[in-house]
């Protein structure tokens, strides 16, 4: 009965927590009920022994006490040896105390030792349950205060009698509901863990063979031709480089985050198995990136307008595309709000135009940074390379780069471009554009 | 202190030395054949951590956050406690790799990709003491900055735009000569981001007993009993432990449903981070 706690997994915490408070409920009643026997010192001058009844009380305050003190501090079910020390007392105490008063009077002046006792059966009822030894203990105390009267026999001593017996009963009906509801409830959080313990099982399983799928794709698709040029000692070309640049970022991405590898059609050319030209259209018409997920040109979806058009979705899918087509991008995306869709719109038409230009006219650079941070008020975007860069003096700013820049400057904001030979280019797209007189090369 | 240093003609200045840890000889022979290129005496490259010579003293480990054996977090914190200064590398680590590998002691981080030129340049400042942030690595900070505040002494308004300089792609010579920033400035700076990073890993990722609870509950299946006995504890200490993983987990994945149990919670995170 004791030492349950070791054995339980966390369900059954429930059903040991139950027993604790069951036990309490008990040290309740039996502090409680020690107050009656107070009351018959106020008798005092009608008791033929009033030191008994001083007595009584001493000892009834000492037992309460430790009863309550033991149950309070119980681990699990109301121990069987708190409760027989409980039930050999109040028999005890109606014998001897019961002294206290004239032998006719026993019945009116020290009655107060029947509520008293009348908790013994309930703890009886709580940890033995139905059986013999708890009749037994019942039948004791009932015997005990019969005796106790013995001389003075009223109608009386049958209500008392029928109290230690309904006591008894009454415990064990409520101790039947309360363990059958934490049975349930344990039951209940079995089942949730069962059913917690499955869903992720599934979810691995789910997941893992998602990965083996794309992992086999991307191979099969991406490396694996190349590998088997090189193994055949095919002589390295620019174009095998380009795809061997692509196949190591789409490798990297499969194992550094293979959940974000949706199966995805891309509506580039490069999709094919030649290794061709990257893309050379210009930026300008591409469809958007968000429509590469299927969600259709959207802007009409309101439901899905914050997860498949938001500016973050919207740029991470920009990343995703020049990341496939083996740009080596660094990207930091930070959007904490959306601003309004036609300067979402111009500003990624921007981005992936300035991104299409370093793939187009920086050579082989080893980092390209994205940079993209902002909310509904303010946004700013850096496409940085250290590649060959161009000279200001003799390359038209911006001229070269017509465009989708125009677009940022109509919406109210303001593109940077900075270029060193030999030291790469800087786009800096500012939504809206800094007032006059913020350093940064001004258009 | 070093044996390379009468081969050297150029002078009283003490070429640094640089071990490169990884297991991939490939990229290995390359990398050392440009340190050797830039004046670094390099030291026989290790395929993993036991390959290194104890005894050895570089002036910084080059280390590559997957290797057989002891790897990651783990092979820096072996590294830093032989008092060794480390720069950790990776093609393929993500966010958390990269940033328990700074808890854990690297002085910086670079992408494997990244041409010789930054290798060199971010070795040669870890060498020195400093520290080196390459633009992934500002941008890791940044995102677990804004993702995971900190109480007390969070970075402050001039150390986030240095991150937010460094993940533009600028590199911190730049970003302190368009600022007029000293370098002993910047340095500072960079110490107070790094130092506030480990805190952060601290207070938001498992402590390594609470990963043996995750191991060992939410990998291997282990009920709380059996598990407090693998780990000598008593069960109410594994439900601890458990009930913080959920805490922490749920900090970090505010999409997480609030009802998930800790053992859950705990396979989850487990499962994401890879243990077991």
């Amino acid at each position: 009965m004791t030492g349950m706690v070791g054995i339980m997994g966390p369900p059954q915490d429930v059903v040991v927590r139950t027993e604790q408070r069951m036990a309490r409920m008990v040290g309740y009643a039996r502090a409680a009920c020690a107050t009656f026997v107070l009351v018959p010192l106020f008798g005092w001058d009608q008791l033929r022994h009033p030191w008994i009844a001083v007595v009584v009380v001493v000892a009834a305050a000492a037992e309460a006490g430790w009863f309550s003190w033991s149950a309070w501090h119980s681990t699990s079910r109301l121990a069987d040896r708190l409760v027989l020390a409980d039930v050999a007392f109040c028999v005890a105490l109606m014998l001897v105390g019961s002294r206290a008063a004239e032998p006719g009077e026993r019945n009116r002046i020290m009655t107060e030792l029947v509520p008293f006792s009348l908790v013994a059966p309930a703890g009886v009822g709580f940890a033995l349950g139905i059986g013999v030894a708890g009749v037994v203990m019942v039948a004791a105390l009932m015997a005990a205060w019969s005796l106790a009267v013995l001389p003075d026999v009223t109608l009386k001593l049958g209500s008392d009698l029928l109290g230690f017996a309904l006591w008894y009963a009454v415990a064990l009906l409520i101790a039947r509901e309360l363990r059958a509801l934490s049975d349930a409830t344990a039951a209940a959080q079995e089942d949730a863990a069962a059913a917690w313990r499955l869903f992720v099982e599934q979810e691995r399983e789910a997941e893992s063979l998602r990965h083996r799928e794309i992992t086999h794709r991307e191979i099969h698709d991406y490396l694996l031709p190349i590998v088997d040029h090189v193994a055949a000692g095919g002589t390295p070309s620019a174009a095998l480089v380009r795809e061997a640049r692509r196949g190591a970022q789409r490798a990297r991405r499969i194992i550094m985050d293979p959940r974000g590898m949706d199966p995805r059609v891309l509506t580039d050319d490069t999709s094919g198995s030649g290794p061709g030209e990257p893309p050379a259209s210009s930026g300008s018409d591409v469809v958007p990136a968000g429509a590469d997920r299927g969600a259709g040109p959207g802007e009409s979806q309101a439901s899905r307008e914050d997860g498949e058009t938001g500016l973050e979705a919207m740029m991470s899918a920009v990343v995703d595309m020049f990341a496939d087509e083996g740009l080596p991008l660094v990207p930091f995306v930070a959007v904490r709000g959306e601003p309004p869709e036609a300067v979402r719109e111009a500003l990624v038409a921007a981005t992936r135009e300035a991104l299409r230009n370093v793939m187009r006219h920086a050579g082989p650079v080893d980092e390209v940074s994205l940079f993209v941070e902002g909310d509904a008020e303010e946004v700013l975007v850096v496409v940085r390379d250290r590649g060959v860069g161009f000279d200001p003096a003799t390359v038209r700013r911006g001229g070269g780069l017509a465009g989708s820049y125009p677009a940022i400057s109509r919406h109210g904001g303001r593109v940077e471009v900075t270029a060193r030979p030999g030291g790469g280019v800087k786009v800096t797209l500012r939504w809206p554009a800094p007032p006059a007189g913020v350093p940064g090369g001004a258009p | 202190m070093n044996a390379e240093l009468p081969d050297q003609v150029a002078g009283d200045r003490r070429p640094l030395s640089v071990a490169i840890i990884d297991d991939h000889p490939i990229a290995t022979e390359s990398l050392a054949g440009r340190f050797a290129g830039a004046g670094f005496s390099v030291l026989a490259p290790a395929p993993s951590l036991e390959a290194l010579d104890p005894a050895a003293t570089p002036d910084v480990v080059v280390c590559d956050l997957h290797l057989p054996g002891l790897s990651g977090a783990a092979a820096v914190a072996e590294l830093r406690g032989r008092g060794l200064r480390v720069l950790a590398t990776s093609g393929v680590a993500t966010s958390d790799e990269v940033l328990d590998a700074i808890a854990a002691g690297a002085a910086g981080f670079v992408d494997k990709t990244v041409l010789a030129q930054q290798f060199i340049a971010a070795a040669t400042a870890v060498a020195a003491g400093g520290h080196h942030v390459s633009a992934r690595l500002a941008g890791f900070l940044l995102e677990d900055a804004s993702r995971r505040r900190l109480a007390r002494d969070e970075i402050d308004d001039d150390e986030r735009n240095l991150l937010r300089g460094l993940a533009q792609g600028d590199t911190l010579d730049e970003l302190c000569a368009e600022w007029g920033l000293t370098s002993a400035a910047a340095h500072r700076h960079l110490l107070r981001i790094f130092d506030a990073a480990r805190r952060r890993r601290r207070l938001h990722r498992p402590s390594p007993r609470e990963a043996e609870v995750m191991v060992l509950v939410g990998c291997r299946g282990l009920s709380h009993k059996e598990a407090a006995r693998a780990m000598n504890v008593k069960v109410s200490v594994v439900a601890d432990y458990l009930r913080a993983v959920r805490v922490k987990y749920l900090a970090s994945h505010p999409d997480a449903p609030v009802t998930i149990p800790p053992s859950t919670a705990a396979t989850l995170w487990a499962r994401e981070l890879g243990f077991g």
